[in-house]
């Protein structure tokens, strides 16, 4: 068990100095300008000027001593460096947008589950049924929808047509419970319809290939009600290859707050991602591809390491 | 179901004799029974109704792009709800949705089978030397790989296209680099097993070196499950491309995009009009990347049949 466990942290170490190579590299090595947000429109800024940002920004170094500084820095002192743009620092911001975008995407992924896992058991248990079909053509779509368009129809029936819920003016929970539950409802729908795709896809599959066992069989043989048998014998073992997932569905909910946070005016990471973008902000889309990087390495991390724990087959896988 | 080739109808035609059990022969049976999957052909037809228009779109008799309609006094023909002279209506300075969307096919579809190749391209590279050499070239190969996969496609394609610039070329890498693990992975476990079969002994024992037996034996063998992973990579980068587009970071406007597009229907949304704006083009990346992954799903159940009685049943 515990060989396990420590292979699967080092090789997560050795992921996430890569990532952190990656992320500095793209933004220091490849043909860009991190100072590019301030020569906007034609206009270039002094040379002097641009030194004197250089210096404070610590651009002017080597290269390795900036890759030192920048991580040195982030591991030290939580310090992300500072937007080339409005030069405040990168860091408290990304907090406060980083549990907007949580907020959203765990309730995402909540709904996520409860649809997808039943959706998925449903069309397991029935394959070829209507039901089944209706699994497979929704999961299909989640697929192939793109979730822009989910949310675009979403406001067109609900604040256009209806007009009962808005389309923007998110909300913590906490802070104004009405609002937020409003405001909260598209969002969330749009984020749990893509992964309620995929986990109905997991699930079925994983379910499938469950129901194939023998102990499955043994169970039915042995006089157990065909409920007894999923729910105590087929469910547990089932669902779990749907726990390694998780991952997977961070990654997706970090993807889909970029479009989601646009449309619903949330001031998450994935909006304030597109603005540095537009602004050519490098240093900010920087620091904020490291940090959903290692959210989810440390996410798959954790679902290997339980998964371990809980299915001691694949210990020595 | 899985008819000896011998028996099929081709074999007894005049002239097909010399091609029996050869590839010729192989070609229909897989054909055969990837178009009983079901819904592969409607996502066959619909795939190849956009590929013609992508490729024809000159020669349709469309307005440009770019051309504004107007009335016979020279006004502007904005704002119009579909009708006969414009089938998908008109936008703000009354130019012709329906050509717009057309003519941002050819560009949905460079871009989603560009990426989805680029990714093949040194996927498989990546993912044959990692199987074969196994040991620490593996690791260190397939630990690079994972850090890829750390990145959200669509946040990575994000992150490169506000450094590379937006050209097409640049929007092909910046999306096609997400597909390189997937590829590599598949590669890496064909290569595992094929390593290990009596025919590259046998290669080995009459002097292939290393690169002979990766170019000859395992390459060959990793193309079927890669093709799978090609038709869902396209699909996963045109979506991709929509989204770029859609954010204002995709290809610079005036050459219209489908995500573009979609995006300038967002913009008066609120206001109740111009629905078509945005149905439209919206409607055709869901088409057409259904239709991908119907293809890609249906190539997977005839090539691999051990995943049979998965997704499509057949």
């Amino acid at each position: 068990m515990w060989t396990y466990v420590s292979v699967r942290v080092l090789q997560a170490i050795f992921v996430l100095i890569l990532v952190a190579l990656a992320s500095f590299a793209i933004f220091r090595i490849l043909p860009g300008d991190p100072l590019a947000a301030l020569s906007g429109e034609g206009e270039a800024i002094s040379e002097e000027r641009r030194a004197e940002i250089e210096e404070e920004l610590g651009l002017n170094k080597p290269l390795h001593e900036q890759l030192g500084d920048w991580v040195g820095g982030i591991l030290l002192d939580g310090d992300f460096g500072q937007s080339a743009l409005s030069r405040r620092p990168i860091g408290p911001e990304l907090v406060q947008r980083l549990q907007n975008t949580l907020h959203v995407g765990v309730l995402g992924i909540i709904v996520g589950m409860l649809i997808g896992v039943p959706a998925g058991v449903i069309s397991a248990l029935k394959p070829s049924s209507m039901g089944d079909r209706g699994v497979t053509i929704l999961s299909v779509g989640g697929v192939s929808i793109p979730d822009y368009l989910i949310g675009l129809m979403l406001i067109l029936i609900f604040t256009v047509t209806w007009n009962v819920l808005p389309a923007a003016g998110f909300a913590r929970i906490w802070d104004d419970p009405a609002q937020s539950i409003k405001s909260l409802i598209m969002p969330t729908i749009v984020v749990g319809w893509v992964l309620s795709a995929i986990v109905a896809r997991q699930t079925r599959s994983s379910m499938l290939e469950v129901l194939r066992q023998d102990y499955v069989r043994t169970a039915r043989a042995k006089g157990l009600r065909e409920r007894r048998v999923i729910m105590l014998h087929a469910l547990r073992n089932g669902l779990l290859p749907v726990v390694t997932i998780v991952g997977l569905l961070l990654a997706r909910v970090f993807a889909g707050a970029v479009i989601v946070e646009q449309i619903f005016n949330i001031p998450g990471m994935g909006r304030w991602l597109v603005q540095a973008a537009l602004q050519r902000d490098l240093l900010i889309v920087q620091a904020m591809i490291l940090v959903i990087a290692i959210a989810i390495v440390i996410a798959n991390l954790l679902t290997d390491i339980s998964y371990g724990i809980l299915d001691p087959r694949i210990r020595y896988g | 179901m899985a008819e000896p080739a011998t028996t099929t109808p081709a074999a007894a035609e005049p002239g097909a004799l010399q091609e029996r059990g050869g590839a010729g022969d192989q070609f229909r049976v897989f054909m055969r029974r990837f178009l009983r999957v079901r819904l592969v052909k409607p996502a066959l037809f619909i795939l190849l109704a956009f590929a013609i228009i992508a490729i024809f779109i000159d020669v349709f008799p469309l307005p440009g792009y770019e051309e504004q309609a107007t009335d016979e006094n020279g006004f502007y023909l904005s704002w119009l709800s579909p009708n006969w002279d414009h089938p998908f209506g008109t936008d703000k300075i009354g130019r012709d949705t329906f050509s717009r969307v057309l003519h941002a096919t050819r560009l949905a579809l460079a871009v989603g089978f560009g990426a989805s190749l680029f990714g093949a391209v040194f996927g498989l590279p990546i993912g044959i030397a990692a199987g074969y050499a196994r040991g620490a070239v593996d690791e260190v190969l397939m630990r690079i790989m994972d850090a890829v996969l750390a990145f959200p496609g669509l946040i990575l394609a994000l992150a490169l296209v506000s450094v590379l610039g937006r050209d097409i070329g640049n929007i092909i890498i910046a999306v096609g680099i997400a597909n390189i693990p997937w590829i590599a992975r598949i590669a890496r476990a064909m290569a595992l097993s094929v390593r290990e079969q009596d025919y590259v002994l046998a290669g080995r024992t009459i002097g292939a070196g290393n690169l002979r037996i990766m170019l000859r034996y395992v390459l060959p063998n990793s193309f079927q499950p890669v093709i799978v992973q090609v038709s869902l990579g396209a699909g996963f980068a045109i979506i991709a491309e929509a989204g770029l587009s859609f954010l204002g970071l995709g290809i610079r406007p005036p050459e219209p995009t489908w995500g573009g597009l979609v995006s300038e229907g967002r913009q008066v949304i609120i206001t109740g009009d111009g629905w078509w704006l945005w149905v439209f083009p919206g409607a055709c990346i869901a088409l057409l990347v259904w239709s991908l992954n119907i293809i890609g799903d249906g190539l997977r159940d005839v090539l691999d049949p051990r995943l049979r009685g998965g997704l499509e049943g057949d």
